[in-house]
This record gives structure tokens, sequence and C-alpha cells, in this order.
């Protein structure tokens, strides 16, 4: 008897009628009761604000996993020897102008590729001394890893398309963090470029499907002095931009990165701290959403096999609706590229 | 009469059905945006609200019963979203 009561918590059944005779009426899992369910969306709520106040009062509670822009720069290039390309040399121009615009986008607050000032990927690219023929910007922001980041923009057809160019010989990166929006977050700058002194016939340097010699670190032409005006023929974009050829561009007054903390990927080991909340509020999502899902999956089951329970209409609809959500949930990513 | 309201049945669900699966495909498509899938799961919860309240209407059952559980439902998919897309 204690038994069957203890399962009337998970499965819908009838409780006895009151004659005590027959059957009452159907009943649904004591679990799936209004109350319950009001219930788990009270816990749920209390959680979520939970963690909302931890991480704006004491986000180290959380927990942090450490971040590089030389991971960023190492799983690129195993993602392009996976498409059988040549890796990309680091250069330290390409990484200083990632940590200018990624310090750019906090001291200004934006998050696209143009600054709202009109400053466009190249002009950081060319403040930094860097001539190229080719050019490519991908950015991120608010992932907490470095495999998330570099999966994302696979995802993404213009990402990729960055990270698989064989036009690119070298890149740079810097992984930031700061408040943008007046969140604390983390930015990831990715540059790519080839450089003048690499392209064998500049500007046209359409490479052939063979790999090309490796490109050296260093090739790369000093910039005239500084003439203020930024390269004509600047091209598209949105949504990753890739600048190519280029007419030789001139460079434009040095931009200061004001960001704290910002790492270029300068083979040093520093990396910045990435808040676990994300994978926190899945796991919660996911537990809450998925244990009211069973039990409705459950009530479909038994309600299949006995004949004297009527399946109600409404646990199609609710199955619907939480299947769609826990399917969002599993595949949710965290973070955003452009 | 009764094969009207089968058809009838089955066609509301179907329709419910539609579009979960319009949604799961609008929110791979918006998978770079976290706040563009939010906005996807606001509008699925809304178009579910719809659903449920008119079907039930329709079947001439709809109780406040039936209403605090579609409500809540509902709450708890927001929930998951705005902590998942959000944060």
């Amino acid at each position: 008897m204690a038994v069957k009561r203890f399962a009337h918590h998970f499965v819908p059944h009838h409780h006895p009628s009151v004659d005590g005779l027959g059957q009452g009426k159907q009943h649904r899992a004591h679990l799936l009761g209004v109350g319950a369910l009001f219930s788990y969306a009270l816990i749920f709520s209390l959680i979520t604000s939970g963690l909302f106040i931890i991480r704006v009062s004491a986000p180290a509670i959380l927990g942090t996993i450490t971040f590089s822009a030389d991971q960023i720069v190492a799983l690129t290039n195993q993602k392009r020897a996976e498409n059988g390309l040549h890796p990309l040399s680091f250069n330290g121009q390409l990484a200083s102008a990632a940590g200018s615009k990624a310090g750019d986008m906090f001291a200004n607050n934006y998050w696209a590729h143009n600054s709202p000032a009109g400053k466009t990927p190249w002009s950081f690219i060319s403040a930094a001394g860097y001539r190229y023929v080719y050019a490519g910007e991908n950015l991120a922001r608010d992932f907490s890893d470095a495999d998330a980041v570099v999966n994302a923009w696979m995802n993404s057809p213009s990402h990729k398309e960055n990270i698989l160019d064989k036009n690119f010989r070298e890149i740079g990166v810097a992984v930031s963090d700061g408040k943008l929006d007046g969140h604390d977050g983390i930015l990831v700058v990715q540059m790519f470029g080839s450089a003048i002194s690499q392209a064998a016939t500049p500007p046209l340097a359409k490479a052939s499907s063979s790999p090309v010699a490796s490109p050296t670190l260093t090739a790369v032409v000093s910039p005239k002095p500084a003439v203020s005006s930024p390269p004509v023929g600047v091209a598209l974009v949105s949504p990753s931009p890739t600048e190519s050829p280029s007419p030789i561009p001139e460079p434009s007054p040095v931009v200061v990165a004001t960001a704290p903390d910002i790492v270029t990927g300068d083979n040093s080991s520093a990396t910045v701290l990435a808040s676990r909340q994300f994978s926190i509020a899945k796991m919660v999502s996911l537990s809450i959403v998925g244990f009211i899902f069973s039990l409705f999956v459950l009530e479909v089951l038994v309600v299949s096999r006995r004949a004297h329970l009527k399946l109600r209409t409404s646990t199609v609809a609710h199955l619907g609706l939480l299947g769609f959500v826990l399917l969002v949930v599993w595949y949710a990513v965290q973070g955003a590229v452009i | 009469m009764l094969m009207n309201s089968k058809v009838i049945e089955k066609l509301a669900h179907t329709i419910l059905y539609f579009g979960f699966v319009v949604g799961v495909v609008a929110v791979y498509m918006a998978r770079a945006s976290g706040h563009g899938q939010l906005l996807i799961v606001i509008i699925l919860v809304a178009y579910y609200l719809i659903w449920g309240f008119s079907y039930h209407s329709a079947r001439k059952d709809l109780s406040a019963r039936v209403a605090a559980e579609y409500l809540v439902i509902s709450l708890i998919a927001l929930l998951a979203a705005f902590i998942i897309f959000a944060s």
C-alpha cells in the first residue's frame, strides 16, 4: 500500500470512489499537480535570482576557468590542419591590433566590427604596423572556454571561411575581460593577415590549392610615418570581415588599448578567467525541465498501457513545449560571434 | 461527428507541433545569437499559450486549473531560456 502511494507521486492513477466500490476520478501524478509545478517554478526562480546576485556581488563563488589566446591560436591551426591547410604563424603586430580592437570595444562600449566612430578592423591592423595583402577579423564574446569559441566560429559559415582561408598566413589573437553593456564579459578578437612581403605577386595573391611555404614570423614591412587618413577602399565588414586584396594601407593614429587584462597570445601562458555560471545554469535548467518532462513521458507511457486511464490532451502540448526547451538548452552555446 | 472531432484534434496538435518544429529550425538558424534564441523561445511560449487557451476554449474544458497549468509550464520554460540566454 505504501509503495502504491509512493508510486502515485510519479504515475497517473484513480483514487477510490467515494462509496469505496469503484474507481473514482483519474488523477495525474502528484508531482505533476499544479501545486508541484508551481513549486518547481518557484525553486527555479530562486536559483535564477541567486545566480544573478552571486554573479554581480561575488562571481568568484561560482568558480572560474582559465582561457588563453594561445589556445585560440592552437585550436585555429588544428582546424586548418584537419582541412589540409598550412598553419598560421603567430604575428605580434596582428596580436597587438587585436588587443587594441578589444580595448577599443571595451572603452567605447560596442560589439561590432566597425566602431561607432567609424574605425574599421583594418585601421587597427594598420595602426599596429602590419602591411597586408589580405586581412580578416573574427569576434566572439562571453564564451567560457577556447574550444567553445572556435567551435562557434566553425559553425558559422562566414567565420569558418576566415579560419580556413588559404590566403591568410599569419594570426594574432587577443582575449580580454572587462565590462561591456554593463556586464563583465570576455572578448576574443582574432585577426588574420597575409603581409605584403609574403605575397608572391602582390596584390593579387590568389593562392593555389597546394600549400604555400610556411610564412616566417616577421616579414612585415614597417609602415611609413603616420598619415592620419584611414585606408581607402576598405571592404566588407559584415558579418566577419575579410579584406582582400587591399591597397597598401597607411597607418592611422595608434589606438590605445584601455581594457584591463588583455592577453594577446604572444606565447605567454597568461590567461583571463571565465565564470562557470553558464555551465551551472545549463545543468540546473536541464535538471528541472528534464525532470518535469520525464514525468510527462511517464504519464504517456503508463496511460498507453492501462486501458482504464485516459491521456489528458494538455499533456501532449506540455510535452511539446518542454521537449523544445530541453533541445534548445541542450544545444545552447554560451556567447556570441560576429 | 466523432470522426470530425478526431480529425480536428489531430489537426490542432499537428499545428502545435509544426510550430515547435519551426521553432527548432529558427533556434538552429539563430545559433550565433543568444538574444535571438531567447526571443524565439519567448515567441514559442506565447504560441503555446495561445494554442492552449484556444484549444481548450474550443473544447469547452478551459478551467482555472488548466489555465494555471499552462501558465506555470510557460513560466518554467521562460526561466530556463532566461537563465541560459540572458546570463
